[in-house]
């Protein structure tokens, strides 16, 4: 799994929400143990204390739970993760009409091309 | 900790000691065999008498750099780069002196003690057992004739020594200390102090001179002397301990001086 | 999170600068603090100062309550900005000294370490390459288990690999009570792993906040924000 993290805004809500991706994605399946925060820390190539916030807040919004001693698990239920995943399918469409707007496109025009360029 | 700071100096010390006194050890025996080809050719003598002149040569770089490398010690490993590493130990500025002293002192011992096994060498045989039957023969005639403690002399001689060498390198170590409080040349500045306070030994030396002469009468000096020269055994207890205790209020005074420099006013560039 | 460094008034002169300009400083336990400012900032002067290597001119610095001496120098670990090892010995017996003076020393994780980039115990210090001289001089550092890890500019210097191999070992090496406080004018290579910046300028302190807090405040990165405040 390739982190991409955006320096110039916060880490640990960044990495919560690639956490997640990776949970609805199905890197990670319910139940599965995480990386440590140490190798996750490690793969990201940021601080152990970030990785260790953004689970703990993982675990407040019920994507998480810690085992005492043994580490970080995925919870049987992943709709939370889910849902992260379609916002941000959700975001990303938003951005693309709200850029293609601006060219002067109106949202028909947009899904016309959208299939011309599938079909290419 | 002490322990650990006396192994590792003392480890450093042998890097280069050891070397020193071995190559010393090497030039007598290879004197002494040499003497045995000993013949009235030129060539023999040239070689006979080089290599005396190499074992005295010998003999004053082991002192000389015995003490360079003490002082060089304590230059190095406490101000330079290594200090980074000396001062960030869990050892107080009052270890690092003592075991730094302790063992230049010992180093210096083992050189001299290095010189005598040379010395033993490069005579062995007849000559060498001819010098011990004068030296015990003069130690008995000072005993039987001024009735001078054979042993007591050796114990006082010892402990003079013992305390003047100790002295000479916390001078030095003071010189350097006060040096480090220069801004820049530091090193330049430690050779300054070391003038200077060998300016002052200088002046006073002089005005002692200047109050004996000038006032001797009143002194009693002449009194004084008469009475030293009849007393030969009380003059040589005189002569050790006056030298042993300014050299050990020499010693407390540059004790207190490098300390304070260290704890109070340290900072390394 | 308890106090684990405090400066008050710390001021340091030297012979016509002012190397440091009464700070007041509070680092907690537990993070990995970034101490940025370009060079000649005062940076190296307040690692200095904390480690006892040098003397402030006026007011004071504390290590869990303790102005520097034996005990914090159990507590810290420094890594100074050049090379301090005695280059006469070998990497077996600088290993054997830091585990006589300091009781913290791993000497099991600092040969593992070792063993990863291939450096032979007997090898002498000064035939190892400049770059690898810096990781030794870095694992022993980060094989102590202390409470305070002070690196000065770390990664000045060291090619990318390098860099990634000296922000892993800090991250490995890590522990969540221990904080570490790296110096660096070099921020964007850095600056993920930070908890804290503090940025220091002209012997002041500019600014103490999380990285996080910067970004959100901002909406620019710690280093663009660095190159913004240090413009000239």
């Amino acid at each position: 799994m390739k982190w991409t993290l955006d320096k110039a805004k916060p880490l640990c809500p960044q990495i919560c929400e690639q956490v997640c991706l990776q949970i609805a994605l199905g890197d990670f399946k319910p139940g599965e143990k995480m990386f440590s925060v140490r190798e996750t820390a490690l793969n990201a190539g940021v601080n152990p204390n970030t990785v260790q916030k953004a689970f703990e807040k993982l675990e407040q919004d019920g994507i998480l739970y810690s085992v005492r001693g043994s580490g970080w698990f995925v919870c049987e239920d992943i709709t939370n993760a889910k849902e992260t995943l379609n916002n941000l399918v959700y975001d990303k469409t938003e951005d693309y009409f709200t850029a293609l707007n601006a060219l002067g496109m109106n949202n028909d025009e947009i899904k016309n091309y959208v299939k011309e360029w599938d079909n290419e | 900790m002490v322990k650990k700071l006396f192994k590792h100096e003392i480890y450093a010390y042998l890097r280069t000691i050891l070397p020193m006194h071995m190559i010393l050890l090497g030039i007598a025996i290879l004197g002494r065999f040499i003497q045995l080809f000993e013949n009235d050719s030129v060539s023999y003598r040239i070689v006979f008498w080089s290599s005396v002149v190499a074992f005295i040569i010998g003999v004053v770089v082991c002192i000389v750099l015995t003490l360079v490398f003490g002082i060089r010690r304590f230059y190095s490993n406490l101000f330079t780069s290594e200090g980074y590493l000396s001062f960030t130990l869990p050892v107080t500025s009052t270890q690092h002196i003592w075991v730094k002293n302790t063992v230049a002192l010992l180093a210096q011992l083992a050189s001299i003690i290095m010189i005598l096994i040379s010395c033993c060498a490069i005579t062995f045989g007849d000559v060498c057992v001819e010098v011990f039957k004068a030296i015990g023969y003069l130690f008995k005639l000072s005993y039987t004739e001024i009735g001078y403690h054979t042993t007591l002399f050796v114990i006082e001689f010892i402990i003079t020594l013992v305390v003047s060498i100790a002295t000479t390198y916390m001078l030095f170590y003071a010189c350097i200390a006060l040096g480090q409080r220069a801004k820049k040349n530091r090193v330049a500045a430690a050779v300054g102090v070391f003038f200077i306070y060998y300016l002052i030994m200088q002046v006073i030396a002089t005005i002692f001179i200047i109050i004996v002469a000038v006032f001797h009468e009143q002194l009693y000096i002449d009194e004084l002397i008469t009475y030293l020269e009849n007393h030969p055994i009380f003059t040589n207890h005189l002569v050790f301990s006056v030298t042993t205790i300014i050299n050990a209020i020499g010693f407390v005074i540059f004790y207190a001086i490098t300390k304070s420099s260290i704890k109070n006013k340290l900072n390394l560039e | 999170m308890s106090e684990l460094l405090r400066c008050e008034n710390l001021t340091k002169k030297y012979a016509n600068t002012t190397a440091l300009n009464g700070i007041n400083l509070t680092l907690e336990s537990g993070k990995i603090v970034g101490l940025l400012g370009p060079n000649g900032s005062g940076k190296t002067t307040l690692i200095k100062l904390i480690n006892g290597l040098l003397t402030p001119t006026e007011g004071k610095v504390l290590i869990n309550g303790k102005a520097p001496g034996v005990e914090t120098k159990c507590e810290v670990a420094y890594l100074p900005d050049n090379s301090y090892l005695n280059s006469w010995m070998t990497v077996k017996q600088i290993i054997e000294y830091f585990k006589d003076f300091y009781a913290d020393f791993r000497e099991d994780v600092a040969y593992t370490m070792l063993n990863k980039l291939s450096i032979t115990p007997d090898v002498k210090l000064k035939t190892l390459s400049k770059g690898n001289k810096e990781k030794v001089c870095l694992i022993l550092v980060m094989s102590r288990n202390a409470k305070l890890y002070v690196l000065d500019e770390p990664i000045a210097g060291v090619d990318p690999a390098a860099r990634d191999y000296v922000i892993s070992t800090i991250i490995n090496n890590y522990n969540p009570e221990a904080t570490v406080l790296i110096s660096t004018h070099l921020i964007s290579d850095i600056e993920e792993i930070l908890d804290e910046a503090i940025f220091i300028q002209n012997g002041d302190i500019l600014l103490q906040k999380t990285v996080d807090e910067i970004r959100e405040e901002n909406g620019k990165s710690v280093d663009a924000l660095f190159r913004e405040v240090f413009r000239w």
